[in-house]
Protein backbone atom coordinates (compact mmCIF):
# COMPACT_ATOMS: atom_id res chain seq x y z
CA UNK A 1 0.00 0.00 0.00
CA UNK A 2 1.14 3.53 -0.96
CA UNK A 3 2.04 6.19 1.35
CA UNK A 4 1.59 9.56 -0.93
CA UNK A 5 -1.05 10.95 0.96
CA UNK A 6 0.36 10.56 4.57
CA UNK A 7 3.87 12.15 2.77
CA UNK A 8 1.75 15.05 1.45
CA UNK A 9 0.04 15.74 4.35
CA UNK A 10 3.41 15.65 6.41
CA UNK A 11 4.59 18.11 3.99
CA UNK A 12 1.49 20.40 4.11
CA UNK A 13 2.47 20.33 8.14
CA UNK A 14 6.39 20.84 7.84
CA UNK A 15 5.62 23.68 5.54
CA UNK A 16 2.91 24.88 8.19
CA UNK A 17 5.43 24.85 10.77
CA UNK A 18 7.88 26.66 8.91
CA UNK A 19 5.64 29.73 7.96
CA UNK A 20 4.68 30.15 11.77
CA UNK A 21 8.43 30.30 11.99
CA UNK A 22 9.14 32.81 9.44
CA UNK A 23 6.02 34.71 10.39
CA UNK A 24 7.28 34.43 14.47
CA UNK A 25 10.75 35.58 13.41
CA UNK A 26 9.45 38.68 10.61
CA UNK A 27 6.83 39.54 13.11
CA UNK A 28 7.22 38.79 16.68
CA UNK A 29 4.68 41.48 17.82
CA UNK A 30 2.11 40.17 15.72
CA UNK A 31 -0.03 38.47 18.96
CA UNK A 32 0.07 41.89 20.53
CA UNK A 33 -1.79 43.64 16.94
CA UNK A 34 -4.97 43.49 15.13
CA UNK A 35 -3.20 42.08 12.16
CA UNK A 36 -5.63 39.33 10.57
CA UNK A 37 -3.14 36.84 9.37
CA UNK A 38 -0.91 36.74 12.18
CA UNK A 39 1.24 33.82 13.57
CA UNK A 40 -2.07 33.09 15.49
CA UNK A 41 -3.87 32.64 12.51
CA UNK A 42 -1.64 30.36 11.17
CA UNK A 43 -1.36 28.47 14.32
CA UNK A 44 -5.13 28.03 14.25
CA UNK A 45 -5.18 27.01 10.70
CA UNK A 46 -2.02 24.36 11.10
CA UNK A 47 -4.18 22.86 13.93
CA UNK A 48 -7.27 22.98 11.81
CA UNK A 49 -5.33 21.00 9.60
CA UNK A 50 -4.22 18.82 12.15
CA UNK A 51 -7.35 17.95 13.17
CA UNK A 52 -8.89 17.12 10.12
CA UNK A 53 -5.67 14.80 9.37
CA UNK A 54 -6.39 13.01 12.51
CA UNK A 55 -10.04 12.73 11.70
CA UNK A 56 -9.49 11.40 8.46
CA UNK A 57 -6.56 9.04 9.35
CA UNK A 58 -3.80 10.84 7.03
CA UNK A 59 -1.42 9.83 9.82
CA UNK A 60 -2.59 6.82 10.72
CA UNK A 61 -0.81 3.75 9.80
CA UNK A 62 -2.23 0.31 7.99
CA UNK A 63 -6.37 0.22 7.85
CA UNK A 64 -6.78 3.07 9.47
CA UNK A 65 -4.98 4.83 6.68
CA UNK A 66 -6.39 7.60 4.56
CA UNK A 67 -4.56 5.83 1.57
CA UNK A 68 -6.07 2.71 2.40
CA UNK A 69 -9.61 4.29 2.75
CA UNK A 70 -9.24 5.52 -0.92
CA UNK A 71 -7.16 2.69 -2.39
CA UNK A 72 -9.96 1.64 -4.63
CA UNK A 73 -11.03 4.60 -5.94
CA UNK A 74 -8.04 5.71 -7.84
CA UNK A 75 -9.67 9.25 -9.02
CA UNK A 76 -10.19 10.38 -5.82
CA UNK A 77 -7.01 9.35 -4.18
CA UNK A 78 -4.94 11.25 -7.17
CA UNK A 79 -7.64 14.34 -6.58
CA UNK A 80 -6.53 14.30 -3.05
CA UNK A 81 -3.03 13.91 -3.62
CA UNK A 82 -3.30 16.81 -6.17
CA UNK A 83 -5.05 18.74 -3.39
CA UNK A 84 -2.40 18.36 -0.61
CA UNK A 85 0.52 19.03 -3.16
CA UNK A 86 -0.96 21.87 -4.55
CA UNK A 87 -1.67 23.20 -0.35
CA UNK A 88 1.86 22.50 0.67
CA UNK A 89 3.26 24.74 -2.64
CA UNK A 90 0.76 27.40 -1.49
CA UNK A 91 1.43 27.32 1.67
CA UNK A 92 5.01 27.80 0.76
CA UNK A 93 4.26 30.94 -1.53
CA UNK A 94 1.96 32.37 1.78
CA UNK A 95 5.93 32.86 3.10
CA UNK B 1 14.24 29.57 -16.88
CA UNK B 2 14.04 33.92 -15.92
CA UNK B 3 15.56 33.41 -12.80
CA UNK B 4 18.76 31.50 -14.45
CA UNK B 5 18.91 34.26 -16.92
CA UNK B 6 18.77 36.96 -14.32
CA UNK B 7 21.67 35.45 -12.25
CA UNK B 8 23.92 35.36 -15.74
CA UNK B 9 22.90 38.63 -16.26
CA UNK B 10 24.28 39.41 -12.86
CA UNK B 11 27.44 36.95 -12.98
CA UNK B 12 27.92 39.00 -16.55
CA UNK B 13 27.88 42.37 -15.20
CA UNK B 14 29.95 41.78 -11.80
CA UNK B 15 32.56 39.86 -13.81
CA UNK B 16 33.27 42.44 -16.68
CA UNK B 17 32.86 45.71 -13.86
CA UNK B 18 35.89 43.48 -12.58
CA UNK B 19 38.10 42.57 -15.03
CA UNK B 20 37.00 44.06 -18.28
CA UNK B 21 37.33 40.92 -19.68
CA UNK B 22 35.34 39.43 -22.25
CA UNK B 23 32.76 36.99 -21.36
CA UNK B 24 33.29 34.12 -23.83
CA UNK B 25 36.75 34.08 -22.42
CA UNK B 26 36.35 34.54 -18.97
CA UNK B 27 37.96 31.27 -17.76
CA UNK B 28 40.69 30.33 -20.31
CA UNK B 29 41.53 34.28 -20.24
CA UNK B 30 41.96 34.76 -16.58
CA UNK B 31 43.67 31.74 -15.83
CA UNK B 32 46.70 32.39 -19.39
CA UNK B 33 46.74 35.71 -18.98
CA UNK B 34 47.63 36.02 -15.50
CA UNK B 35 44.50 37.73 -13.37
CA UNK B 36 45.15 38.04 -9.94
CA UNK B 37 44.18 35.15 -7.71
CA UNK B 38 41.58 36.85 -6.22
CA UNK B 39 39.44 37.79 -9.28
CA UNK B 40 39.65 34.18 -10.31
CA UNK B 41 38.27 33.21 -6.81
CA UNK B 42 35.66 35.30 -6.85
CA UNK B 43 34.64 34.23 -10.84
CA UNK B 44 34.64 30.81 -9.14
CA UNK B 45 32.48 31.30 -6.01
CA UNK B 46 30.02 33.47 -8.55
CA UNK B 47 30.34 30.55 -11.16
CA UNK B 48 29.67 27.55 -8.52
CA UNK B 49 26.73 30.25 -6.78
CA UNK B 50 25.17 30.60 -10.27
CA UNK B 51 25.28 26.74 -10.87
CA UNK B 52 23.76 26.32 -7.55
CA UNK B 53 20.84 29.23 -8.10
CA UNK B 54 20.06 27.65 -11.84
CA UNK B 55 19.78 24.28 -10.65
CA UNK B 56 17.56 25.56 -7.38
CA UNK B 57 14.93 27.32 -10.05
CA UNK B 58 14.71 23.89 -12.16
CA UNK B 59 13.73 21.83 -9.35
CA UNK B 60 10.59 19.93 -10.11
CA UNK B 61 8.51 22.00 -8.05
CA UNK B 62 8.69 24.95 -10.48
CA UNK B 63 8.35 22.64 -13.78
CA UNK B 64 5.48 23.92 -15.83
CA UNK B 65 4.10 20.85 -15.22
CA UNK B 66 3.67 21.02 -11.44
CA UNK B 67 2.76 24.72 -12.18
CA UNK B 68 -0.34 23.40 -14.58
CA UNK B 69 -1.53 20.93 -11.68
CA UNK B 70 -1.69 24.12 -9.07
CA UNK B 71 -3.29 25.86 -11.61
CA UNK B 72 -5.65 23.44 -12.37
CA UNK B 73 -6.54 23.61 -8.75
CA UNK B 74 -5.99 26.65 -7.75
CA UNK B 75 -7.98 29.61 -8.57
CA UNK B 76 -7.27 33.13 -10.66
CA UNK B 77 -5.79 34.69 -7.45
CA UNK B 78 -4.12 31.20 -6.43
CA UNK B 79 -6.54 30.31 -4.17
CA UNK B 80 -6.46 26.61 -4.25
CA UNK B 81 -10.02 25.28 -5.92
CA UNK B 82 -11.93 28.34 -6.88
CA UNK B 83 -11.26 28.21 -10.61
CA UNK B 84 -14.50 25.39 -10.70
CA UNK B 85 -16.37 28.18 -8.13
CA UNK B 86 -19.68 30.11 -10.05
CA UNK B 87 -18.55 33.76 -9.71
CA UNK B 88 -22.23 34.56 -8.38
CA UNK B 89 -21.85 32.72 -5.60
CA UNK B 90 -21.47 35.11 -2.37
CA UNK B 91 -20.44 33.54 0.62
CA UNK B 92 -18.69 34.23 3.88
CA UNK B 93 -14.95 33.99 3.57
CA UNK B 94 -14.55 32.73 7.27
CA UNK B 95 -15.58 33.24 10.98
CA UNK B 96 -15.28 36.31 12.30
CA UNK B 97 -12.98 35.16 14.88
CA UNK B 98 -10.37 34.46 12.40
CA UNK B 99 -10.75 37.64 11.27
CA UNK B 100 -12.09 38.01 7.42
CA UNK B 101 -14.78 39.17 6.21
CA UNK B 102 -18.00 38.46 4.79
CA UNK B 103 -17.10 39.11 1.10
CA UNK B 104 -18.08 37.86 -2.22
CA UNK B 105 -16.78 35.19 -4.39
CA UNK B 106 -16.79 38.11 -7.17
CA UNK B 107 -14.42 40.08 -5.41
CA UNK B 108 -12.06 36.92 -4.43
CA UNK B 109 -12.06 36.15 -8.25
CA UNK B 110 -11.28 39.36 -9.41
CA UNK B 111 -8.10 39.98 -11.56
CA UNK B 112 -5.31 42.08 -9.65
CA UNK B 113 -1.85 42.90 -10.65
CA UNK B 114 0.71 40.30 -9.36
CA UNK B 115 2.42 42.87 -7.17
CA UNK B 116 -1.15 42.62 -5.20
CA UNK B 117 -1.11 38.93 -5.41
CA UNK B 118 1.85 38.27 -4.14
CA UNK B 119 1.30 40.06 -0.72
CA UNK B 120 0.54 37.53 1.60
CA UNK B 121 -2.68 39.03 2.57
CA UNK B 122 -3.90 38.18 -0.51
CA UNK B 123 -2.77 34.85 -0.51
CA UNK B 124 -3.28 33.65 3.25
CA UNK B 125 -7.31 33.32 3.04
CA UNK B 126 -6.96 30.42 0.61
CA UNK B 127 -5.21 28.43 2.99
CA UNK B 128 -8.22 28.70 5.37
CA UNK B 129 -10.65 27.79 2.07
CA UNK B 130 -8.78 24.78 1.10
CA UNK B 131 -8.49 23.35 4.59
CA UNK B 132 -12.49 23.92 4.87
CA UNK B 133 -12.87 22.21 1.24
CA UNK B 134 -10.51 19.07 3.37
CA UNK B 135 -13.10 19.27 5.72
CA UNK B 136 -15.96 18.63 2.94
CA UNK B 137 -14.07 16.30 1.22
CA UNK B 138 -13.46 14.36 4.17
CA UNK B 139 -16.89 14.57 4.61
CA UNK B 140 -17.99 13.01 1.22
CA UNK B 141 -15.22 10.36 1.44
CA UNK B 142 -16.29 9.07 4.71
CA UNK B 143 -19.89 9.19 4.22
CA UNK B 144 -20.76 9.35 8.01
CA UNK B 145 -24.68 8.23 7.29
CA UNK B 146 -27.01 5.60 9.25
CA UNK B 147 -27.16 4.28 5.75
CA UNK B 148 -23.83 3.42 4.84
CA UNK B 149 -23.12 1.40 8.18
CA UNK B 150 -26.76 -0.17 7.98
CA UNK B 151 -25.02 -1.54 4.49
CA UNK B 152 -22.01 -2.79 6.20
CA UNK B 153 -24.25 -4.13 8.71
CA UNK B 154 -25.68 -6.42 7.01
CA UNK B 155 -23.05 -7.82 5.43
CA UNK B 156 -21.80 -8.27 8.81
CA UNK B 157 -21.12 -12.53 9.77
CA UNK B 158 -22.72 -13.36 13.12
CA UNK B 159 -21.43 -16.03 15.28
CA UNK B 160 -21.34 -18.10 18.07
CA UNK B 161 -18.91 -18.41 20.53
CA UNK B 162 -17.42 -21.47 18.80
CA UNK B 163 -16.63 -18.95 15.61
CA UNK B 164 -19.39 -20.94 13.83
CA UNK B 165 -21.32 -18.96 11.48
CA UNK B 166 -25.20 -17.87 12.71
CA UNK B 167 -26.38 -16.31 9.53
CA UNK B 168 -28.28 -19.24 8.22
CA UNK B 169 -29.28 -20.53 11.69
CA UNK B 170 -30.48 -17.55 12.66
CA UNK B 171 -32.65 -16.80 9.63
CA UNK B 172 -34.40 -20.24 10.29
CA UNK B 173 -34.85 -19.59 13.87
CA UNK B 174 -36.52 -16.01 13.12
CA UNK B 175 -38.70 -17.47 10.98
CA UNK B 176 -39.72 -20.56 12.78
CA UNK B 177 -40.99 -17.67 15.66
CA UNK B 178 -42.60 -15.27 12.85
CA UNK B 179 -44.49 -18.37 11.67
CA UNK B 180 -45.35 -19.51 15.54
CA UNK B 181 -46.28 -15.76 16.38
CA UNK B 182 -48.49 -14.78 13.19
CA UNK B 183 -49.28 -18.25 11.49
CA UNK B 184 -52.41 -16.96 9.30
CA UNK B 185 -50.62 -14.12 8.29
CA UNK B 186 -49.54 -13.82 4.58
CA UNK B 187 -46.16 -15.85 3.03
CA UNK B 188 -44.42 -12.53 2.01
CA UNK B 189 -45.26 -10.67 4.99
CA UNK B 190 -43.93 -13.47 7.46
CA UNK B 191 -40.89 -13.46 5.15
CA UNK B 192 -40.07 -10.01 5.47
CA UNK B 193 -40.75 -9.85 9.38
CA UNK B 194 -38.15 -12.59 9.62
CA UNK B 195 -36.04 -10.73 7.51
CA UNK B 196 -36.19 -7.81 9.19
CA UNK B 197 -35.61 -9.95 12.37
CA UNK B 198 -32.57 -10.94 11.61
CA UNK B 199 -31.21 -7.51 9.76
CA UNK B 200 -31.83 -6.04 13.19
CA UNK B 201 -29.75 -8.40 14.98
CA UNK B 202 -26.85 -8.04 12.52
CA UNK B 203 -27.06 -4.57 12.86
CA UNK B 204 -26.94 -4.43 16.30
CA UNK B 205 -24.22 -7.14 16.13
CA UNK B 206 -22.03 -4.90 14.17
CA UNK B 207 -22.77 -1.92 16.06
CA UNK B 208 -21.44 -3.52 18.89
CA UNK B 209 -18.44 -5.25 17.56
CA UNK B 210 -17.59 -1.85 15.62
CA UNK B 211 -17.76 0.29 19.39
CA UNK B 212 -15.53 -2.35 20.71
CA UNK B 213 -13.13 -1.66 17.98
CA UNK B 214 -12.92 1.84 18.49
CA UNK B 215 -12.48 1.68 22.40
CA UNK B 216 -9.47 -0.12 21.55
CA UNK B 217 -10.65 -3.93 22.17
CA UNK B 218 -8.80 -6.10 20.73
CA UNK B 219 -11.69 -8.63 19.21
CA UNK B 220 -9.15 -11.38 17.98
CA UNK B 221 -7.35 -11.29 21.07
CA UNK B 222 -10.93 -11.78 22.74
CA UNK B 223 -11.51 -14.23 20.74
CA UNK B 224 -8.15 -16.06 22.00
CA UNK B 225 -9.37 -16.01 24.90
CA UNK B 226 -12.92 -17.23 24.79
CA UNK B 227 -11.01 -20.24 23.19
CA UNK B 228 -9.01 -21.04 25.92
CA UNK B 229 -11.62 -20.19 28.18
CA UNK B 230 -12.95 -24.07 26.99
CA UNK B 231 -9.61 -25.42 26.65
CA UNK B 232 -8.22 -27.71 29.70
CA UNK B 233 -6.47 -25.67 32.31
CA UNK B 234 -3.39 -27.75 31.61
CA UNK B 235 -2.55 -26.81 28.29
CA UNK B 236 -3.48 -23.02 29.25
CA UNK B 237 -0.30 -23.72 32.27
CA UNK B 238 1.49 -25.30 29.78
CA UNK B 239 1.50 -22.42 27.24
CA UNK B 240 1.26 -19.30 28.87
CA UNK B 241 4.23 -18.52 31.18
CA UNK B 242 3.97 -15.38 32.57
CA UNK B 243 6.31 -13.30 34.75
CA UNK B 244 4.81 -13.07 38.23
CA UNK B 245 5.26 -9.37 39.20
CA UNK B 246 6.41 -8.89 42.79
CA UNK B 247 3.89 -6.82 44.85
CA UNK B 248 6.72 -3.79 46.10
CA UNK B 249 8.22 -4.19 42.41
CA UNK B 250 8.40 -1.36 40.23
CA UNK B 251 9.48 -0.99 36.24
CA UNK B 252 12.05 0.47 35.18
CA UNK B 253 9.99 3.43 33.78
CA UNK B 254 7.73 3.71 36.69
CA UNK B 255 11.10 4.45 38.80
CA UNK B 256 12.33 6.45 36.12
CA UNK B 257 9.07 9.19 35.18
CA UNK B 258 7.33 10.29 37.79
CA UNK B 259 3.64 9.78 37.22
CA UNK B 260 2.24 13.15 36.25
CA UNK B 261 4.93 13.14 33.33
CA UNK B 262 3.84 9.89 31.71
CA UNK B 263 1.66 9.52 28.71
CA UNK B 264 -1.68 8.26 29.14
CA UNK B 265 -1.74 4.55 27.86
CA UNK B 266 -4.84 4.77 25.15
CA UNK B 267 -5.01 1.42 23.11
CA UNK B 268 -5.09 2.04 19.28
CA UNK B 269 -8.17 1.45 17.60
CA UNK B 270 -8.71 -1.56 15.59
CA UNK B 271 -11.09 -0.15 13.57
CA UNK B 272 -10.29 -0.46 9.58
CA UNK B 273 -11.48 2.62 7.09
CA UNK B 274 -13.85 1.86 5.42
CA UNK B 275 -12.53 1.75 1.27
CA UNK B 276 -14.18 4.14 -0.69
CA UNK B 277 -16.16 2.71 -3.68
CA UNK B 278 -14.75 3.54 -7.19
CA UNK B 279 -17.49 5.81 -7.87
CA UNK B 280 -17.99 9.60 -9.00
CA UNK B 281 -17.87 11.48 -6.30
CA UNK B 282 -19.60 15.44 -6.10
CA UNK B 283 -15.99 17.19 -6.16
CA UNK B 284 -18.15 20.28 -7.06
CA UNK B 285 -19.77 20.38 -3.96
CA UNK B 286 -16.35 20.00 -1.90
CA UNK B 287 -14.67 23.12 -4.48
CA UNK B 288 -18.28 25.04 -3.42
CA UNK B 289 -17.31 28.39 -1.47
CA UNK B 290 -19.77 28.43 1.56
CA UNK B 291 -19.49 29.58 5.23
CA UNK B 292 -16.34 28.71 6.91
CA UNK B 293 -17.94 26.12 9.16
CA UNK B 294 -15.42 25.87 12.25
CA UNK B 295 -15.80 23.96 15.21
CA UNK B 296 -16.70 25.23 18.55
CA UNK B 297 -13.49 25.28 19.70
CA UNK B 298 -12.37 28.16 17.27
CA UNK B 299 -15.83 30.09 17.02
CA UNK B 300 -17.59 29.75 20.58
CA UNK B 301 -14.87 32.28 21.80
CA UNK B 302 -16.57 35.27 24.41
CA UNK B 303 -14.78 38.05 21.64
CA UNK B 304 -16.61 37.66 18.31
CA UNK B 305 -14.28 39.95 16.79
CA UNK B 306 -10.97 40.86 18.69
CA UNK B 307 -8.05 37.69 18.38
CA UNK B 308 -7.33 36.42 21.84
CA UNK B 309 -5.41 38.67 24.23
CA UNK B 310 -2.47 36.81 26.43
CA UNK B 311 -1.08 38.41 29.38
CA UNK B 312 2.13 40.02 28.52
CA UNK B 313 4.97 38.02 29.49
CA UNK B 314 7.02 39.62 32.58
CA UNK B 315 9.98 41.98 31.98
CA UNK B 316 13.21 39.42 32.20
CA UNK B 317 15.81 41.15 34.93
CA UNK B 318 18.26 42.91 32.24
CA UNK B 319 21.17 40.21 31.83
CA UNK B 320 19.43 37.40 33.27
CA UNK B 321 19.17 34.11 31.34
CA UNK B 322 16.01 33.27 32.51
CA UNK B 323 12.90 34.39 33.81
CA UNK B 324 10.37 33.00 36.49
CA UNK B 325 6.53 32.43 35.12
CA UNK B 326 4.33 34.13 37.35
CA UNK B 327 1.78 31.39 36.52
CA UNK B 328 3.49 28.74 36.79
CA UNK B 329 6.48 29.64 38.57
CA UNK B 330 8.88 27.72 36.67
CA UNK B 331 12.27 29.15 35.70
CA UNK B 332 12.20 29.49 31.95
CA UNK B 333 14.92 30.29 29.34
CA UNK B 334 14.55 34.12 28.05
CA UNK B 335 13.97 33.14 24.97
CA UNK B 336 10.11 31.82 26.16
CA UNK B 337 9.09 35.29 26.64
CA UNK B 338 9.10 36.12 23.17
CA UNK B 339 5.69 36.31 21.31
CA UNK B 340 5.85 33.16 19.57
CA UNK B 341 6.99 31.03 22.91
CA UNK B 342 5.20 32.64 25.12
CA UNK B 343 1.61 32.05 23.63
CA UNK B 344 2.72 28.27 24.01
CA UNK B 345 3.80 28.97 27.81
CA UNK B 346 0.78 30.61 29.09
CA UNK B 347 -1.59 27.64 27.78
CA UNK B 348 0.56 24.92 29.45
CA UNK B 349 0.68 27.05 32.57
CA UNK B 350 -3.35 26.47 32.02
CA UNK B 351 -3.11 22.84 31.81
CA UNK B 352 -0.71 21.67 34.51
CA UNK B 353 -1.84 24.31 36.99
CA UNK B 354 -5.55 22.76 36.15
CA UNK B 355 -4.49 19.31 36.44
CA UNK B 356 -2.90 19.82 39.47
CA UNK B 357 -5.99 21.07 41.18
CA UNK B 358 -3.50 24.23 42.55
CA UNK B 359 -4.95 27.17 40.05
CA UNK B 360 -6.22 29.39 42.63
CA UNK B 361 -9.75 31.39 42.19
CA UNK B 362 -7.58 34.36 41.11
CA UNK B 363 -5.65 33.00 38.41
CA UNK B 364 -8.14 30.85 37.39
CA UNK B 365 -9.93 34.15 36.66
CA UNK B 366 -7.08 35.81 35.26
CA UNK B 367 -7.28 32.27 32.58
CA UNK B 368 -10.91 32.66 32.36
CA UNK B 369 -10.69 36.33 31.00
CA UNK B 370 -7.66 36.07 28.94
CA UNK B 371 -8.18 32.35 27.31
Amino acid sequence: MSHELRIATQGCLEQFKLLIEISAELDPASEDSNGTYGTSWIEEQCVRFKIWAGNIGAFAEGHASLDYRLRDSLSTHEFMLHFLVALADFIHRGK
Amino acid sequence: MSSCCTFLSLWQISYTEASEIPLTDIPYQAMCFGASKRIRLRHLSLLANFIFQAIVSLRPEDTSETLERIDSLTGPNGSIGDASIDDSTSSAVSSSFQGSETKSVQDELTPETSAENSLPEKRLPGIERAIDRLFRFSLLIRQPSRSSQNVKAERFIMKDEDGNELNESFAGFARQIVDHCYPDAPEFLRAKLSNGIVIRRKRFLYREHHQKKLFGVDTLREDMRQDLKYGTEIEETDITVRASKAANELSPVETLAPKLLRPKETNPSHTSASALQNQSLLIDTVLEDTKSNQTTAFTATPSSSAPIELPRPPKPVPGSKEFECPYCCLMLPIKESRASHWRYVITNSMRLLSRAGSLSPSRLEVFCTYL
